[in-house]
């Protein structure tokens, strides 16, 4: 393959998806679109180990693109997208959920939410959408979100999905959002926000999608796999128990 | 001496629960395509349609080497055919008509898939 191994992250589907159809036929179908990890929204790390019985100390990151890519099924994430109208609530729900998913965003309603969202540092993504897209232009946040090492999200689905009168409006606000990210060198992702089996689709056509809002091809590639994957497995290790720093765990007592 | 295009051929399939004909596949494309790129744009990618099944709802179309990324961006714009929600997925890219078929071939899609679509 050019320019090396792509590892397929959709760092966005619904759950819902995952209600309405049985597991087997999704699973086939991200296969299909050579999905490899798919971080579920709203599906805690309880329920991922569940869903694909899948252990993510098996994770590793210098083998991961190898093993990944003889792997037949992918590998499912837990993630959750805060939404809320006060901003105590927002902060509440981001201090409890921290320890019950791998990846947090948060979707900013108004700026001093997104400001917060971009420097808090249990946040992991601050997601950008047809809903926040306003307020998501202001310089400041990315200024913020660089400092800070946040990552900020694009949804392809309200493109694919708007109207054709309000699409073109729709890809000029996110080319503005993304000229501020190009400026500042922030890290950002690109995912499906798939909530429904129609709005999935493989992960280069994402890329190639992006294009139209001014992302250059091989910064494509990196908002797929290397953005999403080092979140990932940051928060794997995180959340590993005893964990007290970057690459320091406390021995319990119980396993000596 | 006039100098030869390159081409490109993109394999696709239609994931939807109605089975279009060739003609309204042809004219889909070429809708999306104007929408979005413009009749100049679309008159100048030397878009066509090459193969069509109805019955496996898979094709081939054939386009300029430096616009499959357009081409690209049509497939996964394309949400009704014959007003009917339908999703286009791009199966391949290649330069060669038995490249792409040697692409095709090897991705098959379950029943199971097809039926999530209905």
């Amino acid at each position: 393959m050019k320019g090396g191994v792509i590892i397929s992250f959709d760092v966005y589907i619904d759950k819902n998806l995952f209600k309405k159809n049985e597991l087997d036929s999704i699973i086939h179908l991200l296969q299909l679109f050579e999905i490899e990890y798919a971080a579920i929204n709203g599906y805690s790390i309880n329920m991922v180990r569940k869903a694909n019985n899948h252990y993510l100390e098996e994770v590793d990151i210098e083998n991961t693109p190898e093993k990944r890519s003889t792997s037949a099924s992918p590998t499912f994430v837990s993630r959750i997208t805060i939404k809320e109208k006060n901003d105590r609530e927002l902060k509440n729900k981001v201090r409890n959920y921290r320890n019950d998913y791998h990846i947090i965003a948060v979707e900013p309603i108004s700026e001093n939410q997104a400001r917060w969202a971009a420097r808090d540092g249990r946040v992991d993504i601050v997601t950008c959408n047809n809903h926040n897209i306003a307020i998501m232009q202001q310089e400041s946040i990315y200024s913020l979100a660089k400092a800070h090492s946040k990552a900020i999200e694009f949804q392809m689905k309200p493109i694919i999905t708007a109207k054709k009168s309000t699409q073109g409006k729709l890809v000029r606000q996110y080319s503005k959002v993304y000229s501020y990210i190009k400026q500042r060198n922030v890290k950002f992702c690109i995912s499906s926000g798939a909530e429904e089996i129609h709005h999935l689709k493989e992960m280069d056509t994402w890329r190639t999608l992006a294009t139209i809002f001014g992302v250059e091809y091989s910064k494509g590639k990196e908002a797929i796999n290397k953005t999403c994957l080092e979140i990932y497995l940051r928060n794997v290790e995180r959340l590993k128990p005893g964990y007290i720093g970057e690459g320091m765990f406390i021995e319990s007592e119980e396993e000596e | 001496m006039v100098k030869r295009e390159k081409q490109r051929y993109l394999g696709f399939t239609i994931l939807g629960p109605n089975k279009p004909t060739k003609r309204e596949v042809n004219n889909e494309f070429w809708k999306e395509y104007t929408m979005l790129f413009g009749t100049i744009g679309a008159a100048n990618s030397g878009m066509y349609l090459i193969e069509y099944d109805e019955e496996e709802k898979k094709g081939i179309v054939r386009i300029r080497h430096d616009m499959i990324n357009n081409l690209t961006i049509c497939c996964a714009l394309m949400r009704e055919i014959n007003d009917q929600k339908s999703v286009v997925h791009r199966i391949g890219v290649s330069g060669t008509i038995k490249g792409v078929t040697k692409k095709m071939g090897e991705k098959v899609i379950s029943e199971e898939i097809k039926d999530l679509f209905k």
